[in-house]
């Protein structure tokens, strides 16, 4: 099992960042984020006739002395969203050197603390075999995540994993925030279902793909017989030489492209991450390049 | 093909051994992974459409297995054999001073014969056979029957160029046994020279067009302070003007310029004031071929005699007159009172006196020594008087020696009043009286010639004889042999030196500085002649030295560019044209480069396949 390895020092520095949602959230409760409605906030938006019975501090009363008409002042409503982070707890996540986990245990208990301290709501979710299990369900503040977040570790990581088969029948909200889908995708199980779902949904997506550095870049030579943790029938026996590794280059390319194009097709974000990256790099390099953090 | 290391081939077990490693390591290392989801999709994207694909995985084991194969076979040292492709050669190379000629571009005739020899030896098959035999001064085989090419060439560089005719015919029985043993025998004479008639030997003729002069004669005499030089000179192949230049000594006292028309000698004079010189010189000035011959030195033989006398006597009279009239104009006439002892003189003659010591350079008379002296080779037992004239017997020996010593002597009657009566061990005697040598000739203790006269010429008619000159000239020339009986040679030819009593080292240096000593014990010492030029020859004797001086002239048939001989070279039986076995033995350096390729290749291969770039 995975331990957890954020600590007090590192949260802090994510403390710095803020998430940025890309569509405007229509949540129920007020929070950091604009909504598509009008509200409270300080931020302008439009000008539209006064009605009787309208705010008069709202006025603009500059228009009213060179038009000589009223016009009311309207500006943008904020909402507290609802950041749903998926898991993929299948046994591939959890072998060998690079423990794959680990760093998506990380990720979503970093990704998890940005929300909270946006005061939004956030959930973690497990996804084995073909269901989704709750871990941390509308967790909110800071004082809920420290006293939640430890159940991450509780995640059991074996079997295989069906996002689509899991995800689908389950409650997802609706445009109320961010789906995030943390797996390394190495399977030939159905997973673009579920994005078109979310995407339907018009939940924000956010597929963050974790592979190992023997994955990204194998060092295997020679004869090998090479077994599937998953499934071990799923062997593969070969004489690995140059040849043969630059056809798995050439497979990484194929599978990687294949999910980030689905992903970004459907509005998505979609990133690639190392198991032995620092988490530190990922968020404050390629997210905020990315536009995900600011 | 065969090996000269059969025991390298035992490297081949190393293949088994391979084979069998192969077999044990071909072994798949398993391996449990996260995923083989990407390894199981690679199979999509693997281009393996070439059947050659499907042994790639042998490709290293096939490098290993050449790689040992070849380099076994390499320090076994695989030999080719190439089936009667290989022959017998014979090479004779003509040394002879004609050979010298030198091209436009510097290159000797002989520098040619030896490029082209060379040439057949490095075209020729491993395997073959090579002699070499040189002849020109000498007859040298420089290799017989090697078949080492390096060797070859190494005794082939060696050779250099004589000055003498050359001595062909002495190699011919040498190449004949050869061509006796083996029929397929190819034999090639290397040449300036044309032959009628040369069967089974081939003539490879190195001659060229070359332009060649030389002086053949020159002779100078001098008379009444002047010098008068004359000689020849020849064009040998076109008709030309030919511009002499003519030294007495070192110097320069005439140019002439002389017609000579191809192939003719064209005679030259010069006649200057000038002293008396040693040698005179004629150089032609213009370039040619050859320029050994385009000079000649000729020296005086009697200027290169000249020699020293000392008379000690009280009446010299008769004595110096005929010294003198015979030539002799270096004499020195001293009083027995004032005689001290010196030295430096050709000849001491010591007329009625004791001189109390036998000198030690030089030869010695003694004229009625009146008593005894150590050293002298005989004892003097008194002085006897006659009553009347006694008239001399002259010896009525026939040995060479005495005829020499009185050549042109009619033996005219001479009468003495007394004699002085010696005793004497091996003696030549001339003259006697009763039985008591007179006049004799022998040696000093110490080897020097000596003229002995038992009586007082100045009491006897000696003197008023006509024979008195003939004789003295006779024992002078006794006194004085020459030191060399000529002054001029042609080279090949044999310098002799008379060895002269007492002479303790001949030395002679050669033209170029070589520097030879002379046997000593021996009436004629010789010495082949091997260089053109000027030789000079020191004898010394008691310590003193003497110096004369010969010329060695190239031989006149060394300077004719061409030349048709006459002579026969042919090897006498029926030639076969059955080769020898070749050799191809270079085939282990092919195989060892192959080695170390197909082992780079395997290197290059395992980092390829395994390594990624």
């Amino acid at each position: 099992m995975a331990k957890w390895a954020i600590n007090e020092e590192f949260l802090q520095q994510i403390e710095a960042l803020q998430m940025l949602i890309k569509n405007n959230v229509a949540g129920l409760f007020g929070g950091n984020h604009q909504s598509k409605t009008f509200g409270s906030s300080c931020e302008f938006s439009d000008y539209r006739d006064y009605i009787p019975g309208d705010d008069i501090t709202k006025l603009d009363w500059n228009a009213y002395a060179r038009f000589d008409k009223l016009y009311l002042k309207l500006y943008l409503d904020e909402r507290q969203m609802h950041t749903r982070i998926y898991i993929d707890a299948s046994r591939s996540m959890d072998y060998g050197k690079g423990r794959k986990a680990d760093q998506a245990l990380k990720l979503a208990a970093a990704l998890a603390y940005l929300s909270v301290h946006e005061m939004d709501k956030v959930s973690i979710y497990a996804i084995r075999d073909k269901k989704v299990h709750e871990v941390i369900t509308g967790m909110v503040g800071k004082e809920a995540f420290i006293n939640s977040i430890g159940k991450l570790n509780e995640i059991e990581f074996s079997g295989d994993s069906y996002i689509s088969e899991a995800i689908l029948p389950t409650n997802v909200g609706h445009g109320d925030g961010m789906s995030v889908i943390i797996s390394d995708f190495l399977t030939e199980n159905n997973f673009e279902d579920a994005i078109d779902h979310l995407a339907s949904k018009k939940r924000h997506l956010f597929c963050l793909q974790v592979l190992d550095r023997e994955e990204l870049n194998p060092q295997f030579r020679g004869k090998m017989h090479l077994f599937d943790s998953e499934d071990l029938g799923k062997d593969y026996r070969k004489n690995i030489d140059k040849e043969i590794v630059k056809a798995y280059r050439a497979a990484l390319d194929y599978a990687t492209s294949r999910i980030r194009n689905y992903c970004n097709s459907r509005g998505g974000d979609y990133l690639l991450a190392s198991s032995d990256e620092p988490v530190g790099d990922i968020l404050f390099g390629k997210l905020v390049e990315m536009g995900v953090l600011k | 093909m065969r090996f000269l290391y059969p025991l390298g081939l035992l490297g081949l077990i190393g293949i088994p051994i391979l084979i069998i490693i192969y077999i044990i390591k071909n072994k798949h290392t398993e391996q449990t992974i996260s995923s083989t989801y990407l390894w199981r999709l690679s199979e999509k994207f693997l281009k393996r459409k070439n059947p050659i694909s499907k042994i790639k995985g042998l490709i290293s084991l096939i490098l290993q297995c050449l790689t040992v194969l070849l380099i076994s076979f390499a320090i076994a040292h695989p030999v080719l054999v190439l089936k009667g492709q290989a022959h017998e050669y014979c090479f004779i190379l003509d040394g002879s001073g004609s050979m010298q000629m030198a091209r436009e571009d510097g290159t000797t005739r002989f520098d040619v014969a030896k490029d082209k020899i060379k040439d057949i030896i490095s075209d020729a098959k491993d395997g073959s056979m090579y002699s070499i035999y040189y002849a020109g001064d000498t007859t040298m085989a420089a290799v017989v029957q090697t078949d080492d090419k390096s060797d070859a060439y190494a005794e082939l560089k060696k050779l250099t160029c004589a000055y003498t005719p050359d001595s062909v015919a002495n190699v011919m029985d040498q190449v004949q046994e050869l061509f006796n043993e083996n029929a397929g025998l190819k034999t090639y004479l290397f040449t300036d020279k044309t032959y009628d008639k040369h069967d089974n030997v081939e003539i490879v003729n190195v001659a060229a067009d070359e332009v060649n002069y030389s002086v053949t004669e020159l002779s100078f005499s001098y008379a009444e302070g002047k010098i008068s030089v004359k000689g020849k000179v020849l064009s040998h192949v076109t008709d030309e003007i030919l511009t002499v230049e003519v030294y007495a000594g070192e110097t320069l006292i005439a140019e002439t310029e002389v017609q000579a028309k191809s192939g003719e000698e064209a005679e030259f004079a010069v006649q200057e004031l000038t002293e008396s010189v040693a040698y005179v010189r004629a150089r032609i000035r213009n370039a040619d071929a050859s320029a050994i011959d385009n000079e000649r030195v000729e020296y005086n033989m009697s200027s290169e005699e000249a020699y020293k006398v000392l008379l000690v006597s009280e009446e010299p009279f008769f004595l110096m007159k005929a010294i003198s009239t015979l030539g002799y104009t270096d004499i020195k006439v001293m009083s027995p009172s004032k005689y001290d002892d010196p030295n430096g003189y050709g000849l001491y003659i010591f007329d009625g006196f004791n001189p109390g010591r036998v000198p030690t350079d030089g030869a010695v008379w003694f004229l009625n020594l009146p008593s005894n002296l150590e050293g002298a080779g005989f004892t003097v037992q008194g002085a006897v008087e006659l009553k009347e004239d006694g008239v001399l017997e002259y010896t009525d020996s026939t040995a060479s020696t005495v005829e020499k010593l009185l050549a042109d002597v009619t033996r005219q009657d001479i009468t003495i009043k007394s004699f002085q009566k010696y005793s004497v061990r091996n003696v030549t005697t001339l003259l006697s009286y009763k039985g008591n040598p007179l006049l004799f000739t022998t040696t000093t203790e110490k080897g020097a010639r000596q003229v002995v006269f038992a009586f007082d010429i100045h009491d006897s008619n000696l003197p008023l004889q006509l024979d008195f000159i003939p004789l003295m000239r006779n024992l002078l020339e006794y006194s004085f042999p020459p030191m060399t009986e000529t002054v001029s040679y042609v080279c090949g030819d044999n310098l002799s030196v008379n060895v002269l009593p007492g002479c303790t080292s001949i030395k002679v240096e050669s033209p170029s500085q070589n520097v030879v000593y002379l046997n000593t014990n021996t009436v004629a010492a010789e010495m082949r002649l091997d260089e053109v030029g000027v030789y000079k020859v020191t004898m010394t004797i008691a310590g003193s030295e003497k110096v004369f001086h010969a010329y060695s002239a190239l031989a006149k048939e060394e300077s004719v560019p061409i030349v048709a001989s006459t002579d026969e070279y042919s090897l006498n039986g029926e030639a076969s044209s059955k080769g020898m076995d070749g050799k191809y033995d270079n085939l282990f350096l092919v195989f060892i480069g192959l080695g170390i390729i197909f082992l780079a290749d395997w290197a290059v291969y395992c980092y390829d396949k395994y390594q990624l770039r």
